[in-house]
């Protein structure tokens, strides 16, 4: 069972690599690097995640709602068309991230049962999300990957313990494409392009989303993402008051407290619980 | 012109519903009704469950059988494997996704005899939000007097699905693609 689980991790990885090789070249690096990042986490994505859900675009418009995600993602691309009109760039967020909430929850609404308010906190945390890394020192353009990495992976333990392994599976694939991104960072991409960053904070939303809505997490669980998302939202801030230095042994320490805490939770849940198939 | 209308409505009326109340109304007996499946499990052994809340009513005419029909509904939260943990899995958005499908549910739209107490129902089935044409064979098991001054008549059928096509397709490695139902039923009639 653990191999079948590896197996679309490993796809997601190899094929978040492929849009780097080209980077290998260093006349190809400066014209390329811009667009690697995005394609890396497409592909990545992608391809992970058809091996995990076969055929999961039929039939269409999804039945199931948690399968708007990959649908909906190259939208979040276009928002970054704004260049550097960050308040164009948040509303686009706010409304394609509330309409995704909205389809998302449509089932619910249908039932009664659904927490209205998600519509537009789904939509004012991706337009909080969304700053303008590049004008920050370049310590924000290597922050985001880094805490995007965190953050999915924690996520996913989370997932698991909520009994949601396609969760988990989305959401370490996510942390996984960090290694990629912060390879195409060093080979040449200079800073993060909003549409990546855009990109990948939708798919850690709706992971949330979808978990919060039609899985089973623990309420304190949600507290704990919701603590993880601050040094998300005020990473710029963190990479102009802190040298690079303080920042790396902040990130660490706030990197050990994050799996302390879930290891320690995990722990209390007595960890023979957990259902591994 | 709207008096002829009026009375040829009426006459298709009487001639239809004679045959509409010529079929028993069997009510199913949760607690002496089994709804049960298995799937296949690492390609090595099949794992057993069942759903403990199912509803449901079956229509018998067996002079006519094109006027019996089947009607259950079953409760996907009601899964349960004996394994509560897993059943929690079965309930989440990898599977059954049973907050927003909660339930599954199996309409007859045609009924056939098919040799002695044998029947062939056809009808849909809609599971995890997707509807497709389903047929399988219906054995009568039985039917008599009950303790409790009823008539209730029993039945059972088998059956296999292919999850994919209900879009219930996480794990392919893992768990097998074709996941068989078994219905065995007594209902009381009405």
């Amino acid at each position: 069972m653990l191999i079948s689980f590896l197996i679309p991790l490993a796809i997601a990885l190899g094929a978040g690599l492929l849009p780097l090789l080209p980077l290998l070249h260093p006349g190809l690096r400066r014209r390329l690097a811009p667009h690697a990042g995005l394609l890396a986490l497409w592909l990545g994505y992608y391809a992970g995640y058809t091996r995990m859900l076969p055929q999961w675009w039929q039939p269409l418009p999804p039945v199931d709602s948690t399968r708007w995600l990959p649908l909906l993602l190259p939208l979040f691309a276009l928002p970054a068309l704004a260049g550097r009109r960050l308040w164009l760039r948040r509303s686009a967020l706010f409304v394609l991230g509330a309409g995704s909430a909205w389809l998302t929850m449509a089932p619910l609404m249908a039932q009664g049962q659904a927490p209205l308010l998600l519509i537009p906190g789904c939509g004012l945390l991706l337009a909080a999300l969304a700053q303008n890394d590049s004008a920050s020192e370049s310590t924000a353009a290597w922050l985001w990957p880094l805490l995007i990495a965190m953050i999915a992976g924690t996520s996913g333990t989370l997932f698991v313990l909520g009994s949601t392994a396609q969760m988990a599976h989305q959401a370490w694939m996510l942390a996984l494409l960090q290694m990629p991104l912060t390879l195409m960072l060093r080979l040449g991409g200079r800073s993060l392009t909003a549409a990546l960053a855009d990109s990948s904070a939708y798919i850690l939303a709706a992971l949330w989303l979808n978990a919060g809505l039609y899985a089973s997490p623990a309420p304190w669980q949600a507290w704990l993402l919701a603590l993880l998302a601050l040094p998300l939202i005020g990473r710029s801030s963190l990479a102009r008051r802190l040298s690079p230095r303080r920042l790396a042994l902040a990130l660490s320490l706030t990197a050990l407290l994050a799996t302390g805490a879930t290891v320690t939770a995990a722990w209390l849940l007595q960890p023979q619980d957990v259902y591994w198939g | 012109m709207f008096k002829k209308i009026a009375l040829g409505a009426l006459s298709a009326a009487l001639l239809a519903s004679p045959a509409a109340f010529a079929a028993d109304a069997y009510k199913i007996d949760d607690v002496h009704s089994h709804l049960n499946f298995k799937i296949l499990h690492l390609n090595t052994g099949y794992q057993y469950g069942r759903f403990n809340d199912f509803e449901g009513t079956v229509w018998v005419d067996e002079k006519n059988p094109a006027n019996s029909k089947v009607e259950i509904t079953a409760k996907t939260e009601s899964i349960d494997t004996r394994a509560p943990k897993r059943d929690e899995h079965l309930r989440s958005p990898d599977f059954f996704n049973a907050k927003q499908f909660p339930t599954l549910s199996f309409k007859s739209t045609k009924v056939e005899a098919a040799g002695k107490d044998t029947y062939k129902v056809t009808g849909n089935l809609t599971l995890h939000g997707v509807t497709k044409p389903l047929t399988f064979t219906f054995h009568k098991t039985g039917e008599g007097k009950d303790p409790w001054g009823g008539f209730r008549m029993g039945g059972e059928a088998t059956f296999s699905i292919n999850r994919f096509d209900y879009g219930i397709n996480y794990m392919p490695d893992g768990l097998g693609k074709d996941v068989t139902l078994m219905l065995s039923f007594e209902g009381v009639k009405q």
